[in-house]
């Protein structure tokens, strides 16, 4: 009897033990540092390549799966494709880092045909000196459904923790939101965490007096939640509404630039289906950044 | 031996009593480790919001005194000069600012087509120019008197915005711009009052309808909506049932004069969640259909149905006095490739409205109907938002059930796609009972898995491509020649025919994408379930993928649709393809 007393002790104060240790290793929200981290991009040698006055990187042109370069100046201008960036099919979102490495994912677009089921968790990265595209890293989490055949939907880039930010919207269903953000080294090419839970799309790294956050734009209805960071670029708490930016719940960000203290989203219907992107609504917002205030303000262009 | 024991009795309740502390705070620090770091950690489940949605047809709408009042208006305008409906008793200063733009040469290029037809516009605001807006081409305005009048043309879903200075007598801007007006007390009222008579909106709100509308004189709320698949100038008055802290909404398409549909809502704070006619088109298809199986008898047939994710309409269980016809049909894709450039083209997949992988989508629940011949028809049809507008397309399923015992699946293309120069393939895949044998081809016995093109057979004759016997009635597959008298002109198909084992995915599930949009022989997608293996003792999937080319020849159009504006509404004129065989038992 007393030798079970003692293990049964000695089991509680092991507990209580974990527990201090747990709450003292709490995540705290970083304040540092401030700004967008997104002005670090480099341009890759094969650019060039293609002589064009504004390149600028491109996975939605009608009629021509895969990455595309086209030139911003000349719209008229030839878009430059190098083979590999075509056969992985239907890409999506597009980010890019300080080493000119350059990201995308396979998104679905009005048929699975051009997308591989089991690439719907897969980062694409071009290498900046080959220009050859490949599979750089696959999350894992729930397969395609014929209910669901999304997997990663944006990607956003922090050049500040050198981390990249991939968010999924795998595995939802019409009653549960089973997304996930994913934060990557890239250095290590690994992932270090995930916020789970949240179906989001486009996404963006802003740091003010109030804290560091990523912002990220939900998939299932039309607003844009802040996530608190930690100075190692962990998302945790819970998601805080920011803007509501479509009084008619129409659309859904699609992606989200900082440039200074202005956001500027563009949005997108999306259903989780496959109806061709020339149907749908789309729209551009700018907000202003009051850091007094801790508040976004619409700007009328 | 007693004053020995106590120390020891002492010393054990002492560590009974510490354990019992370290378990206790154990307890206590988990749980409030497990509160802090669940408070740290997101479990978003759903954003959405729920909505009980109809959708309404409403035939009542035009016999309202209000709306046939207001519907001669707006003939008397469209015969006016100018042809725009001036606000309801104007004051003189908007009568002159009327009258200035209606001088206005400019003004024909806003309110006609290049072709010469006259939309239909109407004056929603009329008022005095704010001083903030008295810059750029309105700076006179800052020493002059001008008016500013919100012009919206329903024809085109735009408002023109006209600044008028009264003291120059001249028009300083004139601009059309992609937005949707404040709408006039008149059409409020008029928007109410449509609600307010209607019967599927008074049925919805039951006895509090009577209590609340009639004997209180409850006023609605007006929310802002849209129209966004009809791009229609839609608005939706809200009754408000505070006790139950709900609401009703009803949608009124003041284009069209006419309910679209109803949805009940929570109503808990100042402002209810926004609701569109897409998002309750969509609500309703979803929550009534997709992901259940309906049954309905009518006639001699009995029948089950679903909306699948990607493969259309399917009728299930299909039985004609109660003996089985076949197990399923449906249509698992259409492929769509266009001659003028080599492998372009689409592989589209109709089905639910969210979460599903179709391109087209519909936005009406499907109808069941019996014509005055006895023929029960289930169909469904999914359209583009923007059809008939190029690189848009409406497929339409109809499920054809005859007093002869004859089944017929029939899909169609109502255009308009991306080119002139396209040819649809619709594949449909119907399942054959396992009760089915002698399969038979010109009369020689098919025994294994096998697929061909049926020729030979004379323009607009049947001609039986294919028979078996179902529990003792022999069924003739008889393909589309020309010989329905629908508009179809024959469907040159590819047969294809495939033993279903039920343990393997053999077209059975919900197919995701399942041929190229461009091949243009016999590889559509089915061929890759034919094998050779036997057909004997296992149900039969018999694929049909129909060639349908398009034409927009003027008279001879096909596959095709076109819109042009009539009285001041775009009118649109579809010409459908319509194609699949007939399963005809034989001697009826």
């Amino acid at each position: 009897m007393r030798k079970f007393l003692y293990v049964l002790g000695g089991a509680g104060a092991i507990v209580i033990l974990y527990c201090l240790i747990q709450l003292l290793q709490h995540d705290t929200l970083a304040y540092q540092p401030q700004g967008a981290p997104n002005n670090c991009p480099r341009q890759p040698a094969y650019v060039q390549q293609a002589k064009f006055s504004q390149p600028a990187f491109d996975t939605g042109r009608r009629g021509q799966p895969g990455l595309t370069l086209i030139d911003l100046q000349n719209p008229n201008a030839t878009p430059y494709q190098m083979p590999s960036w075509k056969k992985f099919g239907d890409l999506g979102a597009i980010a890019r880092d300080e080493n000119a490495y350059t990201y995308s994912v396979n998104v679905p677009s009005i048929n699975t045909l051009n997308t591989n089921a089991e690439n719907h968790l897969a980062i694409l990265r071009v290498d900046p000196q080959t220009g050859e595209m490949t599979t750089w890293l696959t999350l894992k989490g729930a397969a395609t459904s014929k209910q669901n055949y999304y997997g990663i939907m944006g990607l956003s880039y922090d050049c500040d923790n050198h981390l990249l930010y991939a968010s999924s919207v795998a595995g939802s269903t019409p009653e549960a939101e089973k997304g996930f953000i994913a934060v990557i080294d890239v250095k290590a090419g690994k992932e270090i965490y995930r916020y789970q839970n949240i179906d989001a799309i486009g996404m963006a790294i802003y740091g003010s007096p109030h804290g560091r956050y990523l912002y990220a734009g939900l998939a299932r209805n039309a607003s844009v939640v802040k996530i608190k960071l930690t100075s190692n670029g962990k998302p945790f708490g819970k998601p805080e509404q920011v803007l509501q930016f479509d009084p008619l719940n129409q659309t859904r960000v699609r992606t989200m630039t900082f440039n200074s203290n202005k956001l500027t989203i563009k949005t997108t219907e999306f259903y989780y289906t496959l109806l061709a992107s020339t149907e749908l609504e789309t729209a551009q917002y700018t907000y202003q950044y009051n850091a007094n205030k801790d508040l976004f303000s619409p700007v009328r262009e | 031996m007693a004053t020995s024991d106590k120390p020891k009795k002492f010393q054990f309740e002492a560590i009974h009593i510490t354990v019992a502390l370290i378990v206790l705070l154990a307890i206590i620090i988990s749980v409030v480790t497990y509160i802090i770091q669940r408070k740290q950690q997101n479990t978003a489940t759903s954003y959405q919001t729920s909505y009980n949605t109809k959708l309404v047809n409403d035939t009542s709408s035009p016999n309202l005194p209000s709306v046939k009042a207001y519907q001669e208006q707006i003939n008397n305008t469209l015969q006016a000069s100018p042809p725009i409906l001036q606000v309801d008793n104007p004051t003189d200063q908007q009568t002159n600012a009327y009258d200035i733009l209606a001088a206005d040469e400019q003004l024909a290029e806003l309110t006609q087509s290049p072709e010469g037809a006259t939309y239909r516009m109407q004056v929603m605001q009329s008022y005095a120019l704010p001083a903030n807006q008295a810059n750029g081409d309105a700076a006179a305005c800052a020493s002059d008197t001008c008016y500013r009048l919100d012009i919206y043309n329903f024809t085109n879903n735009q408002t023109v915005v006209a600044v008028i200075d009264l003291s120059a007598g001249q028009v300083l801007q004139l601009q059309a711009t992609k937005t949707q007006p404040t709408l006039p007390d008149s059409l409020t009222k008029l928007a109410e009052d449509i609600t307010n008579n209607n019967p599927a909106v008074k049925a919805s709100l039951g006895d509090a309808f009577h209590d609340a509308v009639i004997s209180s004189g409850m006023k609605t709320s007006l929310q802002q909506t849209v129209c966004e698949n009809s791009k229609h100038l839609c608005v939706a008055p809200t009754y408000v049932l505070p006790k139950d802290k709900s609401a009703l909404w009803a949608i009124v398409d003041l284009t069209d004069l006419k309910v679209v549909g109803t949805a009940w809502s929570e109503w808990t704070g100042d402002q209810p969640p926004p609701l569109t006619e897409g998002q309750l088109a969509s609500n309703t298809v979803q929550n009534n259909i997709c992901g259940k199986v309906l049954s309905d008898q009518r006639g001699d047939w009995q029948f089950d149905y679903t909306l699948t994710g990607s493969d259309g309409l399917e009728i299930r269980n299909v039985r004609y006095k109660g003996q089985q016809v076949i197990d399923s049909a449906k249509n698992p894709d259409w492929h769509v490739s266009y001659s003028g450039k080599d492998g372009f083209g689409y592989s589209d997949a109709t089905g639910c409205p969210s979460f599903s992988t179709a391109a087209v989508v519909p936005s009406q629940l499907p109808s069941i109907s019996v014509g005055q011949n006895g023929q029960v028809v289930l169909q469904v049809d999914f359209r583009s938002r923007q059809w008939p507008l190029p690189c848009n397309y409406y497929y339409q399923q109809r499920y054809e059930m005859n007093t002869d015992g004859s089944f017929r699946p029939v899909v169609a293309s109502l255009g308009r796609g991306c080119g002139n120069d396209g040819t649809y393939r619709p594949v449909t895949r119907i399942q054959l009972p396992a009760t089915v044998s002698d399969i038979k081809r010109n009369n020689k016995t098919l025994n294994n898995e096998t697929w061909w093109q049926p020729t030979g057979c004379a323009e607009n004759s049947s001609c039986s491509a294919l028979s078996f016997n179902q529990n003792g009635t022999i069924y003739d597959v008889v393909p589309a020649n020309g010989q329905f008298q629908d508009g179809g002109r024959g469907d040159k198909p590819y047969i294809y025919l495939s033993s279903v084992d039920s343990k393997k995915l053999e077209g059975q599930d919900d197919i995701l994408t399942m041929g190229s949009c461009c091949n243009t022989d016999y590889h559509q997608g089915p061929e890759v379930f034919v094998n050779s293996e036997p057909l004997a003792g296992k149900p039969v999937a018999l694929w049909y993928v129909a060639q349908l080319k398009n034409d927009d020849t003027p008279g001879g159009e096909y596959c095709w649709a076109s819109s042009d504006i009539a009285n001041g509404r775009y009118e649109t004129h579809s010409y459908p393809c319509p194609s699949g065989p007939l399963l005809k038992p034989r001697g009826n």
